[in-house]
């Protein structure tokens, strides 16, 4: 009994309640980084980033020492090294334009899917299953706190893959270039934070709504896996073959998320392979994405606040 | 008691659809260790999650410290559930604690260590809870409740899983917290040695009744203790000695085996100077039912016999 000597009451002062959320944040996030799945996904991306990092050096520097000289183009005759080029940078979309980020975060966000359907159950999924959500619950800061905190751990994570890598693109281009492109081009800066947040709360409302039903890893995997594999198959197979309305491929969730951010950046449309090219509204897509959050929303609030839990 | 109540409820009522967990509850509590006690769906749990403001009362008010809207960094509580994080070290998980609750990261984790160290934690706080045993985790528990100096703790079953050393420690924390502390505590049990050993006031639910809410010492009343004792001496003079004092002897039958109904008052130490007296050799002196458990299970009956009258019970 001497250790109880040691007991002394607390008198300094203390947080704002929201700040537990940071808290929460924090240590949500130092779950996602000790799976080893986030430093495989985490290395793809790096990979994808600097295939565009070095791509658009190379293409920026060969553009400045071509000459309108012609070159042989292995055994298929001979080629004008300025068109060459410029074919090349169209095709690829590595020359700083709407397109190129479009692609990027594209490519990056499908990373962050196969990320969130990993991790997530660990991110949310094991404090509904080992009953830990009344740890929370009994703190001064609530459900509040809780959802805000882990909100935010999952946004991290979103804005790590996407947001964060696309603005050193951009400020590559600002040096390598002139730093007049950052002004030429506010809607790209601006569409940038934009695609990123239409990610952002596409996928983390989502998350949450289908954690709280499935749980499980297996689980949200065969939930993701139709949302984002059954479902834009089907929508291909009803229009392309069944000649229904273009309009059903607003049921294709993740193709509204890429129209709306195409939107974002002023992209053209990149259109789905083996489909029609008929681009849907972005109006008609951000209703889809609109609604599936606040549907997500309204039943993450349905099960994380609802009164009665168990204790 | 000219202090004010820690808990009131007045008309408190809790229904689920046509199912009335909690019917018309209405006690006051006081500073003091409370022992909160009742079989399986006796509304328990209920009565917590209203005290913590984690559910809402259909009918009828409930008021901690005078308020009716609680704040929980007045009050910790201990889960039954594990509710930890296994990856987290056991002093990051108590100030991780102690940061939800408004503590600056720093102090916190000075908080966490201070407290793991009073509940003899020692080294093993630098441990990931998922290593750890089931008296660990408890403690971990309690220091999460403790870490921002709440006034009241409410802890759910925090005796439960552990060994007999555990659970003496355990209660003696409670006992130093309310005692040394001044904190109030509100123990939910069903180990009513638990309540009868550290608890000052009980409330005792049944069937979403509160069947009583009084002192300890008024509950129990004048009930008799029960011993068990086993000697090797004269049965007969022990009998006769041990008759002027205790209500009733009674020779088991088995040899050398007596049955000791005591007064209220009944100490066991003075029994065994009294065999020892007689130059008797205790082999054995138990008791075989506590006071608590005569009192407990008579409300219980009280409520059965009641209800089968159609009266109104208490």
């Amino acid at each position: 009994m001497n250790s109880f000597l040691e007991y002394r009451p607390w008198r300094g002062s203390r947080n704002p309640r929201w700040v537990g959320s940071l808290a929460i944040a924090r240590e949500s996030i130092k779950l996602i980084f000790v799976r080893k799945v986030f430093w495989v996904v985490f290395s793809l991306g790096v990979l994808n980033f600097l295939l565009y990092f070095f791509g658009q050096y190379l293409f920026f520097w060969v553009a400045d020492q071509q000459t309108n000289a012609m070159v042989r183009v292995g055994g298929f005759g001979r080629a004008n090294q300025n068109d060459m080029m410029q074919f090349l940078r169209g095709v690829l979309k590595m020359d700083g334009s709407a397109e190129t980020f479009r692609n990027f975060i594209n490519l990056q966000s499908r990373g962050i899917i196969v990320l969130l359907v990993l991790a997530g159950a660990s991110l949310l999924g094991e404090d509904l299953n080992q009953g830990s959500l009344i740890f929370y619950q009994s703190k001064s800061g609530g459900m509040k706190n809780y959802i805000l905190g882990k909100f935010l751990a999952a946004s991290l994570l979103v804005h790590l893959f996407t947001t964060i890598p696309s603005f050193f693109l951009f400020l590559e281009i600002c040096f390598i270039d002139t730093w007049s492109y950052l002004f030429q081009n506010p809607r790209l800066f601006f569409g940038i934070i934009g695609y990123g947040l239409v990610i952002n709360f596409g996928l983390v409302s989502l998350l949450f709504a289908t954690v709280g039903i499935f749980r499980t890893t297996i689980g949200l995997i065969m939930c993701w896996a139709g949302i984002f594999f059954l479902i834009p198959s089907l929508c291909v197979i009803m229009i392309d073959r069944l000649k229904l309305n273009p309009a059903f491929r607003v049921l294709d969730y993740w193709y509204c998320v890429e129209r709306l951010g195409e939107k974002c950046l002023g992209a053209s449309p990149s259109g789905i392979q083996g489909s029609q090219d008929i681009p849907l509204n972005p109006w008609l897509a951000a209703l889809s994405l609109v609604t599936i959050c606040a549907l997500s929303f309204a039943f993450t609030f349905k099960i994380y606040f609802k009164k009665g839990v168990d204790l | 008691m000219g202090v004010n109540p820690v808990i009131q409820c007045k008309n408190l009522t809790r229904k689920f659809g046509s199912k009335t967990v909690l019917d018309n509850v209405s006690f006051e509590v006081f500073p003091g260790i409370i022992g909160l006690l009742g079989p399986n769906g006796a509304g328990k749990s209920t009565l917590i999650k209203l005290i913590l403001n984690l559910d809402l009362p259909t009918f009828g008010t409930i008021r901690v410290f005078g308020c009716d809207q609680v704040d929980l960094r007045k009050i910790g509580f201990m889960p039954e559930a594990k509710a930890i994080i296994p990856s987290m070290k056991g002093f990051e998980f108590v100030a991780f604690a102690g940061e939800l609750e408004g503590l600056k990261r720093n102090d916190a984790l000075r908080r966490s260590h201070e407290i793991l160290d009073c509940l003899g934690m020692g080294e093993s706080r630098f441990r990931k809870l998922g290593e750890y045993s089931t008296g660990m985790i408890q403690k971990v528990k309690l220091a999460q409740a403790l870490v921002h100096d709440p006034e009241l703790l409410v802890l759910d079953e925090p005796t439960a899983g552990l060994d007999p050393p555990a659970r003496t420690q355990m209660l003696d924390y409670l006992n130093y917290f309310s005692r040394q502390q001044g904190k109030s505590i509100i123990l939910s049990t069903h180990l009513l040695g638990d309540v009868e050993t550290v608890c000052d006031q009980v409330v005792v639910l049944n069937l979403g009744l509160c069947l009583a809410s009084c002192s300890l010492e008024k509950l129990l009343g004048n009930k008799v203790d029960l011993f068990l004792l086993e000697v090797v001496g004269d049965l007969e003079k022990l009998t006769a000695i041990l008759g002027e004092s205790c209500i009733q002897v009674q020779d088991l039958g088995a040899i050398k085996k007596l049955s000791i109904q005591c007064g209220p008052n009944a100490d066991i130490t003075s029994i065994a100077e009294k065999v020892l007296s007689t130059g008797a050799q205790i082999k054995k002196l138990i008791p075989l039912e506590s006071k608590l458990d005569d009192a407990f299970f008579e409300l219980l009956d009280q409520q059965g016999s009641s209800s089968r009258l159609g009266e109104q019970p208490f």
